[in-house]
């Protein structure tokens, strides 16, 4: 008797734009795009962290099912011609953060003219009070501000009071400077903090063109995750204090890595300038199995080890010496010893790789006739339940 | 010292010969461009020819493929430098074509008249140059005064005498000045009366006749085997002119002629650039009196134009736009396109690829003297060295734009 082979569940899908993509139970519509590759606009949405649905850069045009009318508003829309607000009806927009998708949903995003209306009107209140601050800003070149004005906006200033003025250059604790003006009050980094560094102590202060990020009294941002508010800052209102001023992103290359921190190994990018072979900074790179989305402060700012504290050279007895010359060396100190193996003992590094550590033992077994070994390490350090792992040894990395 | 009286056989007289090599440039003072021609001769005739050209190479294609498209219009000023203008509006009118844009009228007329004062710089230098190299240096003189007229126009306009760098990619760098019209409508006749009195000199004069006439002829067939358009090709007979034959801007607005010679020698080549000149100042007035005093001269579109400069420090749409167009360039579709347009030597083209981001993806020129030069081989072999120098003149070369 042969069992029947299960029948897949059907496939469910959205229809956006036209396009079909496939969704599983519980997506939203952005989620849903996400994975198909398609971006929509947004602001406060990260696939990491809970919908806050309140920067509504993402409204689409949910299509009502069919024989049903679809959610209307009524609207005062300016007629040129007559001079004068003439009624009418709009759809209503919904945010696609927050609409779950079921099973034949129709969904206009680009190709509807309520939604450009609407995605160019939201760009132009977020940058109503905005300070012209590009040319000093560390995030103008990946600014999320910038992208959206061109391709949904475009539209000049039409409010030229005197705009609406706030702290900037706030300090936030030993990584974060705040800038006030520039936030757009998305919450992203008040999520991270109580959602992934489980230390809720960023919160908003006011609302509207009043709203700004604010530290719990008494605190400091000083968890582990910090620079994670700077990473997710759409805009350059959180600036991380170590890469602030330091390079314009337009130079910058980056090279896909693993942090060196601990055994975690978190997948990352390293930021460098090509023009002097510097690395400026650390990004996450995603990775649902290791690290998801996110870093440490004690990773993001391990850039510094390919640079810093690094012997890049030979030395002899403490000079600077090339290649050859330490080597040549290393064989006259090193010979005749296999007579007397006791003066010598060989130090193996846990943080070298196997074939290292075996090369370096057969060397010393066969050349030097060594017969003591050790090997060294790093001490355990802190870790948490997070991403930092007690073991800071990276090479141990699962 | 050895005896004078030894016994020689007859034939040990007899020196071996060999044709004697003759270089010509690459800085010869003759050579009004950077270019080397050696010439094997059989007494002052010339037996063989090779022309070398590349002494002015600077590897302008591949310089594109670094900056913004709107960073290769300083590069393509540095082209045909002789009529820097004419680059910029071909190389602008590449770009919209790619962009599926058009420029406003005002700003096509403009483009049409600035384009026309520099194509008669263009034949101004070229005519003016050649009759120096034959001796005659108060027609040059003439010719260079009447060019100062245009080059103080273009200075007023653009704030540079020769290479302007005042294409941009949607239109121009700054909209006719007030006094535009005035300044051309007043300078044209001072120039047409220099252009007059450059021809008394030299159209009767034998010597310049004679190097001339019949020297340097070229069939129309071969004109068109050998891709030459503009001038040289017209002196053969054949009317083609981008202007005419496939009209951009407004040209198919404007009344004029095209002039064409018969014998396609030195001397039609000549004539046809000095009736040329004529024509332009035809063209010339009629744009003057249709072209728009007022009304955009950028289209308006905030990706490809960049705004006022007073908006960029005052407001932070502003300094977006200007920051988007700056740091990234301006996004021009993925594709490909031939774009071209008659320049001072005859057809200018761009072939352009753009990989959909805000730097080329590749540049490549046609340059209308290219071809020019490469028949000048055929068209001296066989001539005397004297006829070099006209033949060679009369091709205008232009080592910016031939040398890519």
């Amino acid at each position: 008797m042969s069992n029947p082979a299960p029948t897949a569940p059907p496939k469910m899908t959205i229809k956006l734009d036209g396009r079909e993509i496939p969704f599983e139970k519980g997506d939203t519509i952005i989620r849903a795009a996400h994975k198909a590759g398609i971006d929509i606009p947004h602001y406060c949405w990260h696939p990491g962290l809970s919908v806050a649905a309140n920067c509504r850069m993402c409204l689409v045009e949910v299509l009502p099912p069919p024989g049903r009318p679809a959610m209307q508003l009524d609207i005062l829309r300016w007629d040129p011609a007559k001079k004068e607000y003439v009624p009418q009806k709009k759809p209503k927009l919904l945010p696609a953060c927050q609409q779950e998708c079921t099973p034949g949903m129709e969904i206009l995003s680009e190709s509807s003219a309520h939604v450009d209306e609407a995605r160019g009107a939201v760009q132009e209140l977020l940058l109503l009070n905005h300070p012209v601050d590009c040319p000093i800003c560390d995030q103008a070149g990946e600014c999320r501000l910038q992208d959206y004005w061109l391709e949904h906006s475009r539209k000049s200033k039409r409010m030229h009071e005197e705009p609406i003025h706030k702290p900037k250059g706030q300090v936030f604790g030993p990584t974060i400077v705040y800038d006030a003006e520039r936030c757009i009050v998305c919450t992203r980094c008040v999520r991270v903090s109580a959602e992934i560094a489980k230390d809720p102590v960023l919160s908003i202060r006011e609302r509207g063109n009043l709203g700004e990020v604010v530290v719990a009294p008494g605190r400091e941002l000083d968890h582990d995750y910090t620079l994670m508010t700077e990473h997710v800052c759409p805009v350059g209102a959180l600036t991380s204090a170590d890469f602030r001023f330091k390079a314009r992103v337009w130079f910058l290359r980056s090279a896909r890595t693993i942090c060196q921190g601990c055994a975690t190994g978190c997948n990352a990018f390293l930021d460098y300038d090509p023009r002097n072979n510097t690395p400026y900074r650390h990004r996450p790179r995603d990775n649902q199995e290791v690290n998801k989305y996110w870093m440490c402060d004690e990773g993001m700012l391990s850039y510094k080890n390919a640079t810093e504290k690094r012997q890049t050279s030979a030395l002899v007895g403490g000079d600077d010496a090339t290649l050859a010359e330490a080597l040549s060396a290393a064989k006259e100190q090193l010979q005749g010893l296999r007579d007397d193996p006791e003066r010598v003992a060989v130090i193996l590094s846990a943080e070298h790789s196997v074939e290292d550590n075996f090369a370096m033992l057969t060397l010393a077994r066969t050349y030097v006739g060594a017969t003591d070994f050790f090997v060294s390490g790093k001490p355990l350090g802190r870790g948490d339940a997070i991403l930092m792992a007690e073991d800071k040894i990276q090479i141990r990395a699962a | 010292m050895e005896p004078l009286d030894e016994e020689l056989e007859e034939s040990a007289l007899e020196l071996p010969s060999e044709p004697m090599q003759l270089n010509m440039g690459p800085a010869h003072p003759a050579m009004h461009g950077t270019v080397r021609i050696v010439l094997e001769l059989s007494g002052e005739t010339i037996t063989k020819a090779d022309v070398q050209i590349g002494y002015l190479h600077r590897g302008f294609e591949k310089m594109c493929e670094r900056g913004t498209w709107t960073q290769c219009f300083p590069y393509v000023d540095r082209l045909n430098y002789v009529s820097p203008m004419l680059n910029n509006v071909g190389f602008a009118l590449a770009v919209e074509k790619m962009l599926g844009v058009t420029v406003p009228e005002r700003c096509q007329y403009y483009r049409v008249a600035l384009g026309e004062l520099a194509r008669i710089c263009d034949h101004l230098v070229c005519n003016g140059a050649m009759a120096m190299e034959l001796g005659a240096f108060t027609p040059f003189l003439y010719c260079a005064r009447a060019r100062e007229i245009i080059w103080d126009i273009f200075e007023e306009e653009t704030g540079a005498r020769v290479t302007h760098s005042f294409g941009r990619v949607g239109g121009m760098a700054r909209p006719p000045t007030a006094m535009f019209k005035d300044m051309v409508r007043s300078g044209l006749p001072r120039l047409l009366f220099m252009v007059g009195e450059t021809e008394k000199l030299l159209l009767k004069n034998r010597i310049f006749l004679d190097r001339l006439e019949g020297v340097g002829r070229v069939s129309k067939e071969t004109a068109f085997a050998l891709g030459w358009t503009g001038p040289t090709l017209r002196s053969t007979g054949a009317a083609y002119d981008v202007r005419r034959a496939h009209p951009y801007l407004v040209y198919d607005r404007m009344e004029f002629d095209v002039p064409v010679g018969s014998a396609g020698d030195n001397y039609d080549r000549f004539m046809c650039r000095q009736e040329e000149i004529r024509q332009s100042v035809r063209i010339l007035e009629q744009v003057l009196d249709q072209m728009p005093d007022s009304g955009p001269v950028n289209i308006d579109d905030p990706r490809i134009v960049l705004p006022p400069k007073e908006e960029v420090y005052t407001t932070i749409e502003g300094t977006i736009q200007h920051f988007k167009i700056v740091m990234e360039g301006v996004k021009v579709p993925a594709g490909e396109c031939y774009s071209y347009t008659e320049a001072g030597n005859g057809e200018l083209g761009f072939y352009l690829v753009s990989d959909g981001s805000g730097t080329p993806y590749r540049v490549r020129i046609r340059p209308p003297c290219f071809a020019a030069v490469a028949g000048l081989q055929q068209l001296i072999e066989g001539a005397m060295i004297p006829d070099v120098i006209p033949t060679f003149g009369s091709m205008n070369m232009i080592g910016g734009e031939c040398d890519h």
